[in-house]
């Protein structure tokens, strides 16, 4: 089965990198769409089909933190995985980022490998 | 302190290159400065505020920096344009500085700001004669590399030395 992803960072050189390693990891890719911050990805969501979301934590307008509080409040798309793709590694941070329910986290700079062995477990856990 | 933070900066720098570019930093201190013919350089930067609040900011050659794009993206030895390399001069500095960060103190609360960077001669770096807390100086496959760190408050807990 394939997944639509979802990549939410705000430099286009990191979405079009993870892009490729999430397609070369070997990860069964769908659909991959891109937003440039929390904003434009919650847009994104309203109107695609996404299985999972891969974002960054600091971004303009909308970070990834309030992004995930948004998304939590929609009935409809509350409940999609959300990776956290992150320079930011403090376990206050984290703390945080669990409580209001990411489904994994991968600190930058990443190997593909790393990439793969979060995404293939946040799917098979949320058993989609 | 300024040992602690140059000894991880140094480490967090080259992880950084290493994992990202797979290359390689040597260091500069033995070598001269002054490249052979004045070459457009960008400047990265970035602010940060926690248990230390300061600007972390990196110099690298134009040409280098769209070759690093490059090698980031997978591109083998495609050109990538200038705002390309800006862009990937920003999340450098980010991602140097939230490592860097991390690693002074994982239990802290580390804010920072959002990455600006910018063309500038070669000159111009030279001329910001500001007294720096740290700079560090690499060649990177040739090229010189430098880091430039500022920080105003100390109140980050040293660990204690192991025996």
């Amino acid at each position: 089965m394939a997944y639509n992803v979802l990549i939410v960072d705000d430099s286009q050189t990191m979405r079009k990198v993870i892009r490729k390693t999430v397609m070369l990891s070997g990860f069964d890719l769908g659909e991959c769409w891109e937003a440039g911050n929390g904003q434009e990805a919650l847009q994104v969501v309203q109107t695609q089909w996404i299985d999972l979301i891969l974002a960054d934590l600091n971004m303009p307008v909308m970070n990834g933190l309030e992004m995930l509080r948004e998304l939590r409040k929609d009935a409809l798309n509350g409940h999609i995985p959300v990776v956290f793709i992150t320079t930011e590694g403090s376990e206050q941070r984290l703390e945080e980022a669990r409580a209001l329910g990411i489904q994994g986290y991968v600190q930058k700079p990443f190997y593909p490998e790393t990439i793969r062995d979060v995404l293939t477990r946040v799917m098979e856990v949320s058993g989609a | 302190m300024l040992e602690k933070i140059e000894r991880v900066a140094q480490g967090v720098v080259a992880q950084v290159f290493g994992t990202m570019f797979f290359t390689f930093l040597e260091s500069l201190e033995d070598r001269p400065r002054e490249p052979s013919a004045p070459v457009p350089y960008i400047w990265g930067e970035i602010g940060f505020q926690g248990p230390l609040t300061g600007r972390l900011a990196l110099f690298l050659p134009l040409q280098r920096a769209q070759k690093m794009a490059s090698q980031f993206m997978g591109l083998e030895d495609e050109e990538v344009p200038e705002s390309q390399a800006i862009d990937m001069v920003k999340e450098l500095c980010n991602v140097v500085c939230g490592n860097l960060s991390t690693q002074l103190d994982r239990k802290a609360i580390w804010h920072l700001s959002l990455p600006s960077a910018r063309r500038v001669s070669f000159q111009e770096m030279k001329n910001d004669k500001e007294a720096h807390g740290l700079t560090l100086r690499f060649f990177a496959e040739g090229d010189p590399v430098e880091l430039r760190l500022d920080w105003t408050q100390e109140s980050c807990q040293e660990e204690p030395e192991k025996p």
